[in-house]
Order: C-alpha cells, then structure tokens, then sequence
C-alpha cells in the first residue's frame, strides 16, 4: 500500500499545469494555524529547522508523504529541538509568516531572534523537502548552519521557479564559508535534478544523485524508510553546561 | 475515571480551545472525540503543537517510541500515555493548580 501511495503522489508530483493548479487550490485551502511549532529538548545542544514543503501541505502539512509523528518516532529527531517552519504564502519564505514577519528579512530577524531563545544551542541543521529544501537552503545559508539536506529541491511556485532559483544561486555564489550543503535527488528525477544543478558549482555544495527509487520526488520517505536518512545525521549531543532544574525537565 | 484522570483530560480540552484554536465549542470535546479525521480534524502539523504544548504545561518530554498515532488518537488515549509517564508528578501539578 506504502509504495502503491507513492506512486500516485509521484504521478501527482510530476503532472500537468492544471494539475498543479488544482492542487495549489487544495493546498491554500489547507493553510491554517500557526506558521512554525517548536519542540523543545533542553539536554540536546543541536537544533534542527525542518522547513515544510508544498507537497507536504497537499499530504496535510507533513513532511514528506509522512505524518509528524511518525517523522518523530522514526527519523531519530524526536530527542533533538526542533522547529517546523510552514511557508504559508507558498512563495519560497519571501512573504514570511504574515503582518508581524511579513517579509524576507524580517523571516531572517525573526530565525535569528529564534535562535536567541534558545541559548543551549550550539549546531544549527536544516532540513527540507520539495518546496521545503528551498527553505533549507536559503536559511541553512543565512543562519549559517552547521549543515543543510536537502531532499528533491523544488521552488514553491512555478511562474516564478526560475527567478527562485537565480536568487538563491546568486547568494550561494557569495558563499558563507562555513555552511556545507547536501542536495538529494533521485536519480531519474529530472526537475529536482535541475534544481539541484543550479547551485551544484557553488562552494559547500555535494550534489547526490540516488541511484535507487528511481524517478520519485518522494525521496526523503523512501531514505527514511530505508534508514539512509538517520545514517546521515550526526551523533546526538548533549547540552554539557550545566542547565537550571527546569530546564532540564525537574 | 478517576479523579486526576478527568482533570487531565479537562486541562487538555482548555489547552486545545485555548491554545490550539480548534474550532469545536469546548462542551462537544469529550474523552473519546478523534483528534484526526471524524473528531477535532487536528492535521499533522497542529498535533506536533499539540505535543509542544502538553510537554510545556505537564513539565515532561515524550519518549520516541511514543510518538505513535494509536496515543494521539483522543484525549483518553493520551490521557492513558501521559499518565505513564510520572502519575505523581501530575498530581502534584494537580494540586498545584487547584
């Protein structure tokens, strides 16, 4: 059942323009409640942003085809602080979150004063998937994090899909020197393929073709599933300054 | 039901009127209403809130291995899960708030 679902999001993933218009439709109809939830973990000194995709709001707003608790039980994420981060606009995080964080640079503002919040925080990763990777990698960017996945990139609107990506190859190109980015595809995905392309040049980038799956955009459940994805974390770590009681959970 | 179990349950249909904004009236939120499809219609995104949000005002962390649909599907399955974690410490919260 698991792979016959995927096959038909892939073949949704993959349709026409009046598809992708009709699901748009859907997926604004969608948008409710708050733009980000955060899961705090006071004893883990690492973060990670998971920056939701378009798909992901036509599955229901998950990520990937995978509901939030199961991401949670299976991606070895739930012992770390996490934040979700929907792009309610559905224009790769340009509009930010609404009339308090209604741009780009206030989005920025507000990760920054985010990260502020959260002092017991040393490593910053960012996670995304389709739309979701643009997230990942323009704020992995921005924030400097420690390290970005991104998962079968995609922009969040297709009119403007090749100004997206010539905006964010402009910003790779001036670099952060810190950031190291992985890019995912399936190997036979030949838009997430060309996303990837786009900044495959730029420095801190390594572009991954997977060889299996074949040409699914669902790639991230596929590695999940497959365990490739937990292999690629790092190690937990541990807060070693010593917290108050109440942070560290009485 | 005991007495802690229905305040638990109390303190959760507060805190997804309140804090949540489900747009159910509180009085049709009972023990045994899904929280997904057929109940609240809480999506994915809302029940990651939801688990932001009783972590905060129970002072516990949920284990991985809990995070699993069958302990989010009402409010008395995850009244079930919460109390497995430190009774005592709920009750003491019970009092507390009293």
């Amino acid at each position: 059942m698991t792979a016959l679902r995927l096959w038909i999001q892939d073949l949704c993933a993959s349709s026409t323009w009046i598809c992708r218009k009709f699901r748009e439709q859907q997926m604004r109809e969608r948008v409710a409640g708050p733009p980000f939830v955060h899961l705090s973990r006071p004893q883990s000194s690492q973060l990670f942003l998971v920056y939701s995709g378009m798909d992901a709001y036509y599955s229901g707003q998950q990520i990937c085809s995978m509901g939030l608790l199961k991401f949670l039980q299976v991606s070895g994420l739930g012992s770390r602080n996490l934040t979700w981060i929907r792009d309610p606009f559905f224009n790769n995080y340009a509009g930010g979150f609404g009339p308090d964080v209604p741009d780009l640079a206030s989005l920025e503002n507000w990760h920054r004063q985010h990260l502020a919040s959260l002092p017991h925080v040393r490593e910053i990763y960012t996670i995304g998937y389709s739309s979701g990777a643009y997230g990942a990698l323009l704020f992995g960017h921005l924030l400097g994090a420690n390290k970005v996945w991104a998962f079968s990139p995609r922009t969040a609107d297709w009119e403007t899909d090749a100004e997206a990506k010539a905006a964010l190859r402009a910003r790779f190109q001036q670099g952060n020197g810190v950031t190291r980015y992985d890019v995912w595809h399936a190997h036979r995905n030949r838009l997430d393929r060309q996303f990837a392309d786009t900044i495959r040049d730029c420095a801190g980038v390594t572009v991954h073709s997977h060889p299996k799956y074949g040409a699914t955009h669902f790639l991230l459940d596929r590695m999940i599933l497959s365990g490739e994805f937990q292999s690629l974390l790092p190690g937990e770590s541990p807060v070693t300054a010593a917290l108050s009681p109440s942070l560290a959970g009485g | 039901m005991t007495a802690r179990r229905d305040w638990l349950i109390e303190q959760m249909r507060q805190l997804l009127v309140e804090k949540l904004e489900v747009r159910v009236p509180v009085t049709e939120i009972h023990a045994r209403t899904p929280l997904f499809q057929g109940g609240l219609g809480l999506n994915s995104f809302a029940v990651v809130d939801l688990i932001s949000q009783l972590e905060q005002r129970f002072q516990f962390q949920f284990r991985e291995a809990d995070f699993r649909e069958e302990h989010f599907r009402d409010l008395q399955s995850l009244a079930d899960l919460l109390e497995s974690y430190h009774p005592a410490g709920l009750m003491a919260l019970k009092e507390a708030t009293a």
